[in-house]
């Protein structure tokens, strides 16, 4: 059975509740979807909701400098946005109700948190965010209208847009390889392109409409290796597919409530086989589609245990296909594993 | 989908659809399928789908309990759009459990409106409150926009609060708090809140108090928590306090105190009144912001003839039969906001708010630093209710601190602010008058008419036997018992007041005489003290047989004039007395009012006395005791009580004498306080002649006297001369002829050398001179300095004489085993006292204290005492040592002779006065007191031998001394008639 009829037979199998498997007492403790005795293919990694659970907790002298100036309370507020950045390592999530991103450093055992872009101004709200996989940091402040580029999420490099160009830039997504810096500004229904390097704006995509190429809200955007722009079409309930020149190509997805719908999409991710992950904030799920826009599975629910959602926004994929997902009232992340088998590689 | 249409209207997730509505600007169409249910989900066909999982629940009936309409409604379908990507509404929900109550029923007091038949704030389909009630969100139009917040009714000063919740809004009249009345400010506490205020002045609105999301408080939707009526401080600022103090400087009654004597009944609680979370007074208590009572002042039970106040002020309700019921006894007069006092009794003196200073009063207040006092005034002054009864001006203090004397009297202190308090307060009229009871046991009587007398007149305390009210806090009175000051005591007399009690034979509290509150007819002429004891302490007194005399003890005069600093701190003396003693007692002294101070005040009567008491038997009613040491009299005069160790102290030295042993204080030998006898309140006869300080001292130092062996004899040191006229400055005092101290124009006494009450000059604790054998000598003897050895004493005046110290004729370099006259050797006579006798000389001229040897006139005599074959200066005798006496010689200060640069040639009559004309004697050549001429400076201490230039003469003698006189040829001259051998016949001098 090829992979695509596989998933989709199990599609239907699938439920919003999460499974257990019973193979033995270690398969006990996973939580995968889809349920078995089907094979699995997601399953729940863990939660960072906190600095501990990225550095791991607190030595004695840790405890100790805590005790003399107080413990740092560290705690994520409404995560919207996460990025993953392959040559550093860290993990961003934008906080904007924090006015903050945190920045993980699971490698190292580091935390840091990003409130200013430069000394004379603060974060106002950061929104969205993206690597580039270089070691830059894209953080989209709406409120600043303005996307800020921190080199190793730490020291600002530039910042693109402003007032004039932005009218409220959210989702943001990086082309490194072909200079490109999508920025998605929602109230005016288009996605902006600059220039990386020259910073100017290139050209822009879309605007208010039905049809293809037209945006109703647009949200989050993701890029593929090829280039290819992915952009949440929020209340048109769909995901619209641009080459790397901003030519249409297709549309996944349609208004509605059942599965395989979108009704409030947000975040988008593909893993290495090119399946696409949507985030649907109504739903409290997380469903994949193939590259036609085939529904090939479904998993999480209204909830806050693991591998449930309340309001899920941000995704973001890792190259080792961990998906990592903002669960922003829930105030985690939460990581799952895109369990690819070694034939289908 | 009908029916679904028939719910778009009570939809509410108005966000989604504020930009579904505004961007249809855009030429876009609508499509319901698309757009509608974006929101209505429960609108889709899909539901009916097979083919896929329902992902929302199919549930298009409300949601229980919240009375939201199906999940359009929900905040999930706000924020899956509105999260950040639009606007970002989730922080409006941040106290989303405080709001309008939604899924409930309205209570029947609520009544929608209806407009063409249909309610304007639509139920949900349960018939119950849910958001859509009063939000659209499909966009209402409000005629110049469309509702920003999607309200069915636009909200112009509560007008949509209103509309349902009409009866809220009926002002005071109604039993509400009033709205749309016009703020002077809006307070930030309720803007910080989110309060709202109307459109015209700063109205106060429904939502100036409440809010209808995201209220701090969950009940009544309170902009302010309204704990302790924080909520009703913020605009009624001057009618809130936190303490009473902050009340009373506001002038309204006290809130968020716990009552003390107040008591809030059940029954008003059962009316609605509230209390604080610690049982306080609060705002509540006697207001409800709605459905009060309907006679204005939103008040939670009638007031009428005040009885809302004594629902609580129940011990405050006997004044109603009391002539302080203005509303009974002067029922015309108004308070400040002019309500006449027919309306009740409370209000004639007390405004709830809007009152002024302590008590919330309500009249002008009277001319007073004491607040509380000054209520009082406000009826007790002249052209008021009350002003037959004034407290006149000699009255009871007030305003004063109480400094604990009425620690457990059971008599309130109030502060200034006129709370009563335990320490520290201050005594006012309330301390001894209740205002709200006409006797202190309570009784009831109708006092409309009619004087008061000390057993009511609103008194605190029955003062008619025993003066009780008095004695609470005057403790320290209770002594006057069975003293001769009490007047069971005294016989009858004319001045005397007709009193009952024990302090009002001599005090009145209100309306009295004089300083002190006093009774009688002060004395006049004297400070406001001594003038109260003087009413009876004169001759027309009841106390005539024990006035004070002409010479009495000063009063009225400053204490430091003696040498004590009175402080707040004590009495610090500049002398430590004989006794070391590190602290003395202060006594007390007044002002110029009569009043006592710690620091300027002066001496009284009662400085010394205490009429309130007497400890000792001896009747005088002394602070302290009046002891054979003298311990009233040192208190003060620090200085004087080394007297006591000297024979100065008849006792000592004259143990048998009847007039010292009557006297048990030593001070008492000399001196007599009261009825003295003449200057220095002398308590002995005096001598005669001299002037008074002479007389003082002869009036013992005389024949007959104690100390006739002590006289002075007849040649002693002048008395009454003015130093000034011959050219002395002196640092001793001088006396006026009447006995007082004159520096200027003083006059030389005995006590100008002599201190009469310390034996040894500049060692006051010296006990040397404590025996009736010992015999003075320069050193002691009473000296003011010290006369030994260098005549320290003497040279103050004779300041030219001090030159012969360390000369020849100083004994202590020549001859210190010498003895004078009276056998004192220089150690005990002084080198002055070798040579002079100041009292009981062997020789009248120069007061000569040495035997002398005749010579041809007395002067040379002088010389001779020490100058002689047999005297101590035997090796200093001139081959002639005179000058011819037959030879007169005209020599007039102030006639200089040729070469006369250093002074004059004073030349002598027999008796050794200088004259103009006389005989020249050793001293006209001479002077005795200075080594050389012209060279002002002491001997070199040694003996040394004399030569032409110095020898104690005038001049030098090298040649001008002779040739003053005697011309050019002067000596050939001396030469013929001195020498033996060249006085020779000579044709020139036949």
């Amino acid at each position: 059975m090829s992979r695509r009829n596989t998933l989709a037979a199990l599609m239907l199998c699938c439920c919003t509740l999460p499974f257990m498997s019973s193979y033995g007492l270690a398969e006990q403790q996973k939580l995968v979807w889809p349920a078995p005795p089907e094979t699995a293919r997601i399953q729940y990694l863990k939660s960072i909701a906190t600095k501990e659970d990225v550095t791991g907790p607190r030595g004695f002298f840790g405890k100790l400098w805590d005790f003399i100036v107080g413990p740092d309370q560290m705690e994520m507020r409404k995560p919207m946005s996460v990025a993953l950045d392959a040559a550093d390592g860290w993990l961003a999530v934008a906080d904007p109700a924090d006015k903050r991103v945190h920045v993980f450093d699971e490698a190292r055992g580091r935390y840091w948190a990003i409130t200013t872009v430069d000394p004379l101004r603060l974060l106002q709200h950061p929104i969205a965010v993206a690597a580039d996989g270089r070691g830059n940091l894209y953080i989209s402040d709406s409120e600043q209208r303005q996307v800020h580029v921190l080199t190793g999420a730490r020291e600002l490099r530039r910042s693109y847009g402003g007032p004039d160009v932005l009218q409220r830039p959210t989702g943001v997504a990086v082309d490194a390889e072909r200079g490109r810096l999508y920025v998605a500004d929602t109230p005016a229904h288009v996605v902006r392109v600059f220039d990386l390097d020259s910073g100017a704006l290139h050209h822009s995509l879309g605007a208010r409409g039905t049809l293809d190429g037209e945006f109703n809200y647009p949200n989050y955007l993701t890029v593929d290796r090829h280039g290819q722009l992915y952009v949440t079409d929020a209340l048109n309930g769909r995901i619209q597919v641009f080459d790397a020149e901003g030519r249409f190509l297709r549309r996944l997805g349609q208004y509605g409530d059942g599965s395989g719908d979108l009704s409030a999409p947000k975040g988008v991710a593909l893993d290495s086989a090119g399946h696409l992950y949507v985030a649907d904030a109504r739903f409290d799920n997380i469903q994949i589609f193939d590259a036609q826009g085939r529904l090939l599975l479904f998993f999480g629910s209204s909830g806050q245990a693991p591998g449930m959602f309340w309001l899920p926004t941000g995704l973001a994929m890792g190259e080792d296909d961990r998906l990592y997902v903002a669960d922003s009232y829930n105030k985690r992340v939460q990581v799952f594993q895109y369990l690819r088998e070694a034939e289908e590689r | 989908m009908g029916a679904g249409m028939a719910q778009a209207g009570r939809g509410w997730a108005w966000l989604v659809c504020l930009l579904l509505c505004w961007g249809g600007a855009e030429a876009r169409d609508i499509s319901p399928k698309r757009e509608c249910s974006i929101c209505h989900v429960m609108w889709l066909t899909d539901f009916q789908r097979e083919n896929v999982t329902p992902l929302i629940p199919f549930e298009p009936r409300p949601v229980e309990p919240s009375g939201q309409q199906d999940v359009v409604s929900t905040e999930r379908m706000c924020f899956s759009c509105h999260d950040g990507f639009v606007r970002d509404s989730r922080f409006v929900w941040a106290k989303r459990e405080h709001f309008h109550p939604v899924g409930v029923r309205p209570s029947e007091k609520i009544h929608i409106p209806r407009k063409d038949g249909k309610e304007i704030f639509p139920l949900n389909d349960d018939g119950k409150l849910y958001c859509g009630t009063c939000h659209s969100a499909h966009g209402v139009n409000w005629g110049q926009e469309y509702s920003p917040v999607f309200m069915r009714v636009e909200n112009v000063d509560s007008s949509l609060c209103l509309a349902c919740h009409l009866d809220r809004s009926t002002g005071s009249g109604e039993g509400n708090h009033p709205v749309f009345k016009p703020l002077e400010h809006k307070p930030a506490v309720l803007e910080q809140g989110g309060a709202k205020f109307g459109s015209n002045d700063n109205e106060v609105i429904c939502q100036s108090c409440h809010r209808v999301h995201g209220a701090a408080s969950a009940t009544k939707l309170l902009v302010v928590d309204n704990i302790n009526s924080a909520l009703c401080s913020t605009c009624h600022d001057d009618r809130h306090a936190a303490t009473r103090a902050e009340a009373a400087r506001k002038g309204t009654h006290p809130v968020n105190v716990r009552p003390d004597k107040a008591k809030v009944p059940e029954q008003l609680l059962a009316q609605g009144a509230r209390l604080g979370t610690g049982g306080e007074v609060i705002c509540q208590t006697c207001h409800r912001p709605h459905g009060a009572l309907t006679e204005g002042k939103i008040l939670v039970s009638g007031n009428a003839d005040s009885a809302l106040c004594q629902q609580c002020h129940q011990q405050e309700r006997s004044v109603v039969a009391t002539r302080h019921n203005l509303s009974r006894s002067h029922a015309e007069t108004v308070n400040v906001k002019q309500q006449p006092a027919a309306d009740g009794v409370c209000g004639t003196c007390h405004l709830p708010h809007g009152g002024t200073g302590p008590k919330m009063w309500a009249r002008p207040p009277g001319a007073s630093d004491d607040p509380m006092a000054a209520n009082c005034l406000s009826c007790h002054q002249k052209g008021a209710v009350a002003e037959t009864k004034l407290p006149g001006v000699h009255s009871h203090p007030v305003g004063r601190a109480m400094d604990g004397i009425n620690a457990g009297s059971g008599l309130p202190a109030y502060t200034h602010d006129g709370v009563p308090v335990s320490e520290g307060g201050l005594v006012t009229c309330a301390s001894c008058h209740d205002p709200h009871k006409w006797a202190p046991d309570g009784t009831v009587v109708d006092t409309l008419q009619g004087d008061g007398d000390a057993g009511s007149s609103f008194l605190r305390r029955d003062n008619v036997r025993g003066s009780t009210l008095c004695l609470a806090c005057h403790t320290d009175k209770k002594s006057l018992a069975g003293t001769p000051h009490e007047r069971s005591a005294m016989p009858a007399h004319a001045s005397l007041p007709d009193a009952a009690g024990v302090c009002d034979t001599c005090h009145r509290v209100h309306q009295g005489q004089g300083p002190r509150m006093w009774a009688l007819a002060p004395e006049t002429g004297v400070d406001p003290v001594s003038s109260t004891c003087l009413s009876c302490h004169r001759e027309q007194g009841v106390a005539h047989g024990r006035t004070v005399g002409e010479y009495s003890h000063p009063v009225d005069v400053p204490i430091e004039r003696i040498g004590i600093l009175a402080t707040a701190r004590g009495w610090l003396s500049q002398v430590r007395d004989l006794f070391e003693r590190d602290e003395l007692r202060p006594l007390p002294l007044f002002d110029e009012h009569g009043r006592e101070v710690a620091e300027g005040g002066r001496v009284a009567c009662a400085s010394c006395h205490d009429p309130h008491s007497q400890p000792a038997k001896e009747g005088k009613f002394l602070r302290l005791a009046n002891d054979a040491d003298a311990t009233l009299c040192r208190n003060c005069h620090t200085d004087k009580g080394m007297v006591a160790w000297s024979k100065h102290n008849l006792k000592l030295s004259r143990p048998r004498d009847k007039q010292a042993a009557q006297k048990v204080n030593v001070c008492a030998q000399c001196h007599q306080p009261h009825n003295a006898g003449g200057a220095r309140l002398w308590a002995t006869y005096s001598g005669g002649g001299g002037d008074a300080m002479a007389q003082l001292c002869q009036g013992c130092h005389q024949d007959g006297g104690v100390a006739q062996d002590k006289q002075v004899g007849q040649n002693s040191h002048p008395l009454r001369v003015d130093v000034k006229s011959v050219g002395i400055e002196t640092s001793l005092p001088l006396f006026r002829l009447d006995g007082t101290r004159d520096a200027d124009d003083g006059r030389v006494s005995c006590p100008t050398c002599h201190n009469p009450h310390q034996w040894v000059p500049g060692e006051p604790h010296s006990k040397t001179g404590a025996s009736a054998g010992v015999e003075g000598h320069a050193p002691n003897s009473f000296l003011r300095m010290a006369a030994a050895p260098a005549g320290e004493l003497c040279a103050d005046c004779h300041l030219d004489a001090r030159w012969v110290r360390n000369t020849d004729h100083d004994l202590r370099v020549t001859a210190p085993q010498e003895r004078n006259a009276r056998g004192q050797t220089v150690q005990e006579s002084g080198i002055c006292g070798q040579c002079h006798a100041v009292h009981n000389a062997q020789v009248r001229t120069r007061l000569w204290g040495r035997e002398t040897t005749p010579g041809q006139e007395v002067m040379e005599g002088l010389c001779r005492s020490c100058h002689a074959t047999d005297k101590v200066a035997a090796g200093k005798v001139p081959l002639k040592l005179n000058h011819p006496q037959d030879i007169q010689v005209v020599s007039v200060r102030g006639w200089p002779r040729p070469g006369e640069i250093y002074g004059s040639y004073p030349v002598y009559d027999k008796e050794g006065a200088v004259v103009n004309s006389g005989v020249i004697s050793c001293p006209t050549c001479h002077n005795a007191h200075q080594w050389q001429p012209a060279v002002e400076r002491e001997g070199p201490g040694r003996a040394v031998e004399g030569n032409a230039l110095n020898s104690f003469l005038r001049n030098k003698s090298n040649f001008n001394l002779c040739t003053n006189c005697h011309g050019l040829d002067a000596l050939f001259r001396y030469k013929y008639f001195h020498g033996e051998t060249s006085r020779v016949p000579h044709r020139l001098y036949r």
